[in-house]
């Protein structure tokens, strides 16, 4: 069954017993389910870590409560979480999940964190995210029209775009819905709307740097900045 | 000359010859834009990928568009515009084109010689040679530009004392 909340993500649970491998996956890509029972997180040094990029990922996130014993069945939950690397997605998922049902961390074992990537990054899609946030005043709901080549990217740039405007950071947030806008008459913003134009054409600026950052220098040799 | 180039001239000629005769192009470039647009291609101007060429696909948003440089092994990828001039001549292909497309019409329309025509492109080369230069080579390089300059210096002493200013061919110089 599927929970209507408006205001939480979309969570897929199915009833298991024993072995994990013989569920049926519903709802989410069949392949991404079943890749790793679980996921090793690579510990890396200092700012090679994912964590520390700016940049968010998709993860689908399986965990159920711990069986008691061989015969016991727990439902398994399902959930689609942006995180920027495994071990948020897996504490963002039993934060969320604590709020639907009973269910702790300490008492679940997660199954599996798959990261979710973009099959076709190849192309620029306009992305439409719903999202909820808490405000210094109250709770809203947003809706952003981000353009970008990936899913995870546009998240990324929503999440970056919400603590510039809003200054909520991705603790307060939390991701409704997201749908890729197709034809014109779905955009909401008329900013995006700009770029779906095959002629195009405007002038950029040019830039005044150095080509690489070791070439950088404190003083230089021009008065002003020109742009030309 | 690119195709775009080539082409007018063809068409219009005559009347090119007139428009060709203004101030504009006869005192050299001025500060024209190339515009961005899709097929425009473009020059890394910063980061690993510096001089390289790309094609714009697509734009992405304000500040990023979808490039892709198949000859110079530059996957498809969003690049900032601060990362790109844009040389003056457009690929003419469609809005998001796959790679075998796009590399046919790079193909087609001879677009790696007209990077390779271009004076950024001949500036680099020249600095990628000058400095994989040997100590020796760098020494040779320093007599032959002597010799040049004796001779410049010749025939301005010539020239000022009212004789007439021969025509001796420069040696090769690197």
């Amino acid at each position: 069954f599927f929970f209507n909340d408006t205001a939480t993500t979309e969570i897929y649970t199915e009833q298991i017993v024993g072995s994990v491998r013989c569920v049926q996956e519903t709802g989410i890509n069949a392949e991404y389910m079943g890749k790793s029972l679980y996921t090793q997180v690579k510990m890396t040094k200092g700012y090679n870590d994912q964590s520390f990029a700016g940049r968010v990922r998709q993860y689908v996130v399986t965990a159920r409560k711990v069986p008691k014993n061989e015969t016991d069945t727990q439902e398994m939950y399902s959930m689609r979480i942006f995180a920027r690397s495994p071990i948020f997605a897996k504490s963002q998922f039993w934060a969320i999940l604590k709020k639907q049902s009973k269910i702790k961390g300490s008492a679940g074992e997660v199954l599996s964190v798959v990261e979710v990537k973009e099959k076709n990054s190849r192309t620029v899609r306009t992305y439409g995210i719903i999202l909820r946030y808490q405000s210094r005043t109250g709770i809203h709901n947003i809706y952003k029209e981000i353009r970008d080549v990936s899913l995870s990217g546009a998240v990324s740039q929503m999440y970056t775009q919400m603590s510039g405007n809003h200054r909520c950071n991705l603790k307060t947030i939390q991701i409704i819905k997201t749908h890729v806008v197709r034809k014109s008459d779905e955009y909401r913003k008329e900013a995006n709307k700009q770029y779906r134009n095959s002629k195009i054409s405007f002038p950029i600026a040019k830039s005044r740097r150095a080509p690489l950052k070791k070439y950088r220098t404190l003083f230089k040799a021009y008065n002003s900045y020109r742009l030309n | 000359m690119c195709i775009r180039d080539r082409y007018q001239r063809r068409v219009h000629g005559e009347e090119l010859k007139k428009q060709f005769t203004r101030k504009k192009f006869s005192q050299g470039k001025m500060a024209t834009r190339n515009y961005l647009k899709i097929g425009r291609v473009c020059r890394i101007n910063y980061g690993a990928d510096y001089g390289k060429h790309v094609v714009v696909l697509d734009v992405i948003d304000s500040k990023r568009a979808l490039v892709e440089g198949p000859n110079d092994k530059i996957p498809r990828q969003s690049i900032n515009f601060n990362r790109l001039t844009p040389m003056r001549f457009v690929a003419k292909i469609c809005r998001g084109v796959h790679t075998g497309i796009l590399k046919k019409a790079i193909e087609k329309q001879g677009i790696q010689r007209d990077i390779e025509n271009s004076n950024a492109y001949k500036r680099t080369q020249q600095t990628k040679l000058r400095a994989g230069l040997t100590d020796f080579e760098r020494f040779r390089a320093q007599v032959l530009r002597f010799r040049l300059a004796k001779q410049a210096r010749h025939q301005a002493r010539v020239l000022s004392r009212g004789g007439a200013a021969t025509k001796k061919t420069a040696p090769k110089k690197k």
